[in-house]
């Protein structure tokens, strides 16, 4: 072992060992995610599988959604096995189903959903993109919902392809107007009754994401009025034509304006660069975040956009199928290109054997570096190839500082397989560490509960906008520690795949952590300052006027 | 080819011409086989073995011609077909070959040979199920077939299914525990496996044997084994071995410009990616790379060259070969 590898695996040894406790069981959460295969191989059935972290009731305690699949060929949801579901939680891992109640249940083949709050009334609300159909639910604050997709403006409609198949939404402001906007990654064209047959007869298998035209994403701006205006065309984001499914938002030049990234499937990922003039450059070539670092595209799947080797600068990770290997970009910042730091950080060989599906940056032990998580599953029809069976054990990779992952052993529930697919990361219950909500396919959901002991300080940031989105949404938070270290998130709800993550903002500290001033710059433009802020602890900030 | 022959040399009238073919003389059969040709033109099956002896002989354009002619006169002739096929493989056509090779699947089921050809071509186009069902069919009823065994493997590894691929290279190299080409892929699938100590240690072993140490394939396999191993000199060694080797070789001279940028020779790398552009314009690898070196060198124009290269080839994808 070399000098070097040898401080490192000190230094991951002598860290806490993050740890995760499956809280399912004894949750009440029961949902099944169906995705209604029959033998067909329909392309659709894969997909599916997005979560949502929400306080949709604003008491205070993180709640579910999640989406679901409907049956085939109708892509209708036939009963209630296919219903979309809201789960109120209470801080203390019980959740109750309030589907029916609330009026979530949907309609039509769901994939992702969005939660941010969208009208500034202090109600989260939920975006559902799907198949065939894509869903604005109002939340009403009195535990129902209204879907108010066509008044909204917001059905997802092509003007000239007619509904097609959205995939991973999110809010951002791109205009920083103190409205959330709305960006839908959409995926292929597709069609039950005109679905190719890949494979031979007695062997079928799914198609392969060649055969189906690609689409272009949509951006829907926010008149402010409950309306939505399509801005997709004008905006250049319909320019290009991809096969999205993951979306993540950050504003990687750091010039006051949220950014767009979208890994496609098996072609180049797209890198919009917001010009702050209603205008997006696709840059996904020039900033070397099109393609991996050898020029391959890959079959790219979730995202996460957030700062990793904490110089301030959002970097990237990009989950793909098996042998892609998983895409670590490092923002090199001040206008300059990322570098795909996958191989020597030791994230491409670990990963080269997975297919993974949501992405997630958080730092799970809070020791001042976020780490990575993945929610991982071969496709089912490969599991002969690949050496072993299709499901698979998610896998998180722990930060050693900022340019070295290496993958840890968060416990034996963790280790369990499953078909996974989308998830979403909060602090459930408020202990300040973060958890994890994995779908997974025609499986019950799997909610992992962080218990890693000896876990760093923390503290959490929940923004409260005033000129800015109420959410805070593209809000930079930079803490500065005593000693000189700074540590940087900003707030994103578009995380993972086809979900949202809770819009709270946490840092994990390390272990001897003194905060001196907490920045935060709002979209708005607006500065503020914290100091005298304590430590282990959710902190609501308001903007100032 | 051998084999085919040989199949009918058990049930046709041996001549002169054969038994020089029996016994490797190929350039003295063909003259053999000619003459006979000027009396009987039309005889299918001194044509098949004319065409088996050019095969033979390395001429694969020839033999191409003599099965096409048996098969102008007997167009069901399954050693004419099987014949027509592996000529065409051998010329880089095996989309040609598939079929002609299906068909002389069906007339004769029973027919290894010639289902071992259609597995080789599936193989060489890349159509993956198709390949598997006949080529796992064929070691399922004989496991014993090192042929089959080595284009199964070759499938799977191209496909980069590494654990079936190290495992069909395994049961080869168990009979043949010589066969270079199995070892250089099984060293190759164990670095998709990442595990790359053994691969770097095949890759090693290989180096060694004189026949291989320059092998163009051998000397990639190693240069990617030692890259993800992160020794980025000894990488960048292999790679410009192979270069120097084999200065046509578009994939080598992409990684050692790779390297060359990845260990600091900034001018050295462009150069090198250049020069891949050059040797194979139409691969999207080296593009990327220079889009990345130019970018470092402020040559903007240059980047935007090739990024806007890059974007019009990718933009094809998203096209989809579906409606």
């Amino acid at each position: 072992m070399t000098v070097p590898a040898l401080i490192l695996f000190l230094a991951a040894a002598a860290a806490a060992q993050i740890q995760f406790q499956e809280m399912t069981g004894q949750s009440g959460v029961e949902f099944k995610l169906r995705n209604g295969a029959s033998g067909r191989f329909r392309q659709v059935e894969l997909m599916t599988g997005g979560v949502a972290a929400l306080d949709f009731d604003s008491d205070g305690c993180l709640d579910l959604y999640f989406t679901n699949g409907a049956a085939l060929p109708s892509l209708r949801k036939t009963g209630p096995e296919y219903f979309n579901r809201l789960y109120k939680g209470d801080c203390h891992w019980k959740f109750v189903d309030v589907t029916r109640t609330s009026g979530t249940g949907g309609e039509g083949y769901s994939m992702g959903v969005a939660a941010g709050d969208y009208d500034n009334d202090g109600h989260t609300d939920l975006y559902i993109a799907g198949v065939n159909r894509n869903i604005l639910y109002r939340n009403l604050g009195n535990g129902k919902f209204e879907d108010v997709t066509l008044k909204a403006g917001v059905s997802g409609v092509d003007p000239k392809l007619g509904k097609i198949w959205g995939m991973s939404p999110g809010w951002l402001d791109y205009d920083n107007d103190g409205h959330l906007d709305l960006f839908v990654a959409n995926y292929v064209l597709w069609d039950p009754r005109t679905e190719p047959r890949c494979g031979l007869p007695d062997h079928p298998l799914y198609c392969h994401p060649d055969n189906y035209r690609g689409l272009p994403n949509q951006l829907f701006r926010n008149n402010g009025d409950g309306t939505f205006r399509d801005v997709s065309a004008v905006s250049g984001i319909a320019a290009h034509n991809g096969k999205g499914m993951g979306a993540a938002f950050a504003d990687f030049d750091r010039d006051g304006f949220t950014d767009i990234y979208v890994a496609n499937d098996s072609m180049r990922s797209f890198l919009f660069r917001n010009t702050g003039k209603g205008i997006f450059e696709e840059t996904g070539i020039e900033s070397s975040v099109a393609f991996r670092d050898d020029g391959t595209a890959i079959a790219g799947m979730g995202v996460d956009f957030r700062d990793l080797d904490n110089d301030g600068w959002p970097d990237l990770t990009v989950t793909g199928m098996i042998n892609d290997t998983f895409l670590l970009y490092r923002n090199a910042g001040r206008g300059r290109m990322f570098e795909d730091i996958a191989a020597r950080s030791g994230l491409g060989v670990a990963t080269r054997q997975l297919t993974g599906w949501a992405a997630g940056i958080y730092d799970f032990d809070n020791d001042g570096w976020k780490d990575l998580f993945f929610s991982n599953a071969h496709f089912p029809q490969l599991d002969r190839y690949l050496g072993g069976s299709a499901p698979l054990a998610n896998t998180v990779f722990r930060n050693i500082n900022g340019r070295k992952f290496v993958e840890v052993s968060a416990g034996p529930d963790f280790a369990k397989p499953g078909f996974h697919r989308g998830a979403a990361f909060a602090d459930f219950d408020g202990d300040g560490r973060i958890d994890v909500a994995v779908t997974a396919l025609n499986q019950a959901v799997r909610l992992f509960r962080n218990t890693t002991p000896n876990a760093g300080h923390w503290i959490t940031f929940r923004l409260h906008g005033k000129t800015s989105n109420r959410d805070g949404l593209g809000a930079e938070i930079a803490v500065h520690l005593a000693g000189g270290r700074t540590l940087w998130n900003h707030a994103s709800t578009a995380v993972g795949y086809a979900s949202a993550s809770d819009r709270a903002v946490h840092f994990g500290l390390g272990e001897k952590a003194r905060v001196e001033k907490v920045e935060i710059r709002w979209p708005s433009g607006r500065k503020q300052e914290l100091s005298d802020v304590s430590l282990d602890r959710v902190v609501d900030v308001t903007e100032p006027r | 080819m051998v084999h085919l022959l040989l199949l009918f040399l058990q049930t046709l009238d041996l001549t002169a011409a054969d038994r020089l073919y029996e016994a490797g003389r190929f350039d003295e059969a063909i003259q053999h086989y000619r003459s006979l040709l000027n009396a009987s033109p039309a005889d299918p099956m001194l044509l098949v073995r004319a065409g088996a002896c050019e095969y033979q002989r390395g001429q694969f354009a020839e033999s191409e011609k003599y099965f096409r002619k048996a098969l102008g006169v007997a167009p069901e002739l399954p050693p004419a077909l099987v014949g027509l096929g592996t000529s065409l493989i051998t010329l880089g056509r095996a989309s040609e070959a598939i079929p002609i090779l299906e068909k002389a699947v069906k007339l004769t089921p029973g027919d290894r040979m010639a289902q071992r050809a259609l597995g080789h071509a599936y193989q060489e186009e890349e159509k993956f199920v198709e390949g598997e069902r006949v080529l796992a069919k064929l070691v399922e009823q004989d496991p014993q077939d090192a042929e089959a065994w080595y284009y199964l493997g070759l499938l799977f590894f191209n496909r980069n299914y590494a654990e079936p691929a190290l495992h069909a290279f395994d049961k080869l190299l168990a009979m043949q525990p010589n066969n270079q080409r199995a070892r250089i892929y099984r060293a190759g699938s164990l670095t998709l496996l990442g595990k790359l100590d053994k691969a770097r240690q095949g890759f090693a072993e290989l180096e060694k044997e004189p026949s291989l140490a320059d092998d163009a394939e051998l000397l990639l396999g190693y240069t990617q084994a030692l890259f993800h191993s992160g020794d980025y000199e000894g990488a960048l060694a292999k790679a410009s071995k192979g270069v120097a080797a084999h200065p046509e070789s578009a994939k080598l001279s992409y990684w050692k410009a790779r390297l060359l940028l990845e260990t600091g020779s900034v001018d050295e790398a462009r150069a090198e990616a250049e020069r891949a552009v050059r040797l194979a314009p139409n691969l999207a690898n080296q593009r990327h790379l220079l889009v990345r070196i130019y970018q470092r060198q402020g040559r903007a124009a240059q980047a935007a060259e090739q990024a806007a290269w890059l974007r019009a080839h990718s933009d094809k994808k998203a096209l989809g070969t579906g409606r």
